[in-house]
């Protein structure tokens, strides 16, 4: 019971001038219940890569397969595998298109074929989910909402259909502080609330390094690292080799290392950074 | 110094869907000097955008006034001198490049400003030259990547010959390789060619290079300052919904440790010349 890519490849537009190699034999395994980072430079198959999982994307060499079944193949069993499986694009605001919130979130119930009661129990449960109260949301129009709650409110349409797997793909760009924040916090208590596995993508390093509990680094359509983020942040030259950058706050202590001080450099969040440091100065002695 | 932009006591305001006023902008009063490079930060909803169209003439005070290198804005005369001397840059690259082919793109602004041909090529490529985009002048922009569009859409502003750019999150939609290179870009701009540079922003370490913030909140400034002042005040950033930048926020926790590190440290390289001389 996982999602497992076996020497999976994608190549874009074979046999034509614009040829690309986006994804080289990867394999992977996303167990239940995990919460998997996946960050890399634009360009290193991020995306490409987390398509496959749902079925978006047909593998051009190699195999994937959900709870044991094979997404490519045909008839009912890969359909209802592929459903466990709920994809959040980027920008996903831009694929509201009902008229209430209610009835946005409900698209994708109702099309399960689920009846009025067991649809509406659901967008509640959804919208509860993303923080958004349903008495005060569920008749508004999602197009006269911020942007943070669009954006919350397209999250809802997925969770909606109860994905025992849920992909997110930079569930934060272009949000303020807050509302990435927010979001965040969201897709934190749906993974520890419900046990949904969550599979995030993301180039916020210092949120990625706080709530996963494994990373994986995709460097040119392959996996070039994956652990623990904190194992995953101490391979600098090989996160430098992929373009990745290293949390503000691991960037910090090893600017003071290269100055002489003896710190720490494991920390991940700044009340962490912060006690290394003044440990270290302590040791030390001036300050 | 001459004033770029000055508003004295700018309101904005439009009706709600229910009929009754929106205030976006309050008693807003500011002076931007030429040459300058300011960074407006704020919450969603502070009103950083609408302040910003402002600037160049797309919003009209509805109380107030705005002053474009001494031009008011609700002079109808005034509008097209203003949008020349101030350009633009929003956050979407995609939704600002017209043309199929990078430096017609780029092109297209003083095309229809009625510069003669030799002229608009001189300045196509020097402004490509600015954003160093040269070298995809003939390439497809669509083929490019976000922060390399957005550098085209600097330039295709850049060639109207502005005298002022005002950038609306021009990093929002980027990497962080691609923020670095619009930020690079809007900072040599600024202090090689002079443009004064108006830069709104949600990512703290990039205000943190300008020469003077302003904090939004609810459509009124809610304080500014040079960075190393602004930047210091951790809590009251938090409570408006606002980052600090990381090594401010570490300086907070140390001094409550008892370690004596100095208010203005905002930079990684600033705290590591206080803890480590």
């Amino acid at each position: 019971m996982s999602i497992v890519l076996k020497d999976v490849s994608y190549v874009y537009m074979p046999g034509t001038p614009y040829e690309r190699a986006a994804v080289r034999d990867v394999s992977l395994t996303v167990a239940p219940g995990e919460f998997v980072g996946i960050i890399g430079h634009t360009g290193s198959g991020k995306s490409t890569l987390v398509q496959h999982m749902n079925g978006l994307l047909r593998p051009t060499k190699g195999v994937v397969e959900v709870d044991g079944v094979n997404l490519a193949a045909k008839g009912e069993a890969a359909r209802l595998a592929r459903r466990k499986v709920g994809m959040v694009f980027q920008y996903p605001e831009h694929q509201l298109f009902e008229e209430t919130v209610f009835d946005d979130v409900a698209f994708g119930p109702r099309n399960l074929g689920l009846d009025g009661d067991a649809v509406e129990e659901r967008v509640r449960m959804a919208l509860d989910f993303v923080g958004l109260d349903f008495a005060a949301f569920a008749k508004r129009s999602p197009f006269r909402l911020s942007g943070g709650q669009m954006r919350r409110v397209a999250i809802a349409g997925v969770v909606a259909l109860r994905p025992a797997y849920l992909i997110l793909d930079e569930p934060s760009a272009g949000l303020d502080p807050r509302g990435r924040d927010e979001i965040f916090a969201e897709v934190s208590r749906l993974h520890a609330a419900t046990g949904t596995a969550v599979v995030l993508i993301s180039h916020n390093m210092e949120e990625v390094a706080r709530l996963v509990g494994r990373l994986v680094v995709m460097h040119d359509g392959a996996v070039s690292l994956d652990g623990p983020p904190r194992e995953v942040f101490r391979r600098r030259e090989a996160l430098q080799a992929a373009g990745v950058d290293v949390p503000g706050v691991t960037a910090l202590l090893g600017r003071l290392a290269a100055r002489g001080l003896d710190v720490d450099d494991t920390a991940l969040t700044v009340a962490e950074a912060a006690t290394a440091i003044a440990a270290a100065v302590r040791r030390r002695g001036v300050c | 110094m001459g004033e770029m932009i000055k508003t004295i006591n700018l309101r904005h305001s439009y009706p709600g869907p229910d009929g009754t006023e929106v205030v976006a902008l309050e008693d807003i009063s500011m002076t931007v000097n030429a040459g300058e490079f300011v960074a407006v930060i704020g919450a969603n909803g502070s009103g950083k955008s609408t302040l910003a169209k402002h600037f160049n003439a797309l919003l009209v005070p509805t109380g107030g006034e705005c002053l474009v290198a001494g031009l008011s804005t609700t002079v109808s005369e005034n509008v097209w001198p203003i949008r020349q001397k101030v350009g633009m840059v929003f956050q979407n690259p995609d939704n600002q490049i017209v043309a199929a082919v990078v430096e017609e793109d780029v092109a297209f602004g003083p095309e229809n400003l009625g510069v003669p041909p030799a002229e608009i090529v001189a300045r196509v490529a020097a402004a490509l030259a600015a954003v160093g985009m040269e070298d995809y002048r003939h390439h497809g922009p669509h083929l490019l990547s976000g922060g390399q569009k957005q550098r085209v859409a600097i330039a295709g502003v850049l060639a109207m010959h502005p005298q002022c750019l005002v950038l609306d999150e021009p990093t929002a939609m980027l990497d962080p390789q691609g923020r670095g290179e619009v930020l690079a870009t809007v900072a040599r701009l600024n202090r090689e060619e002079g443009i004064t540079i108006i830069y709104i922003t949600h990512f703290m370490e990039e205000a943190v290079t300008a020469d003077r913030v302003v904090v939004l909140d609810a459509g009124r400034v809610a304080f500014s300052g040079p960075p190393a002042e602004v930047f210091c005040r951790v809590e009251a950033l938090k409570a408006l919904g606002l980052d600090a930048p990381l090594a401010a926020e570490v300086a907070v926790l140390l001094r409550a440790e008892g370690l004596a590190v100095p208010a203005a440290v905002i930079t990684d390289a600033e705290l590591a010349v206080a803890l480590c001389p």
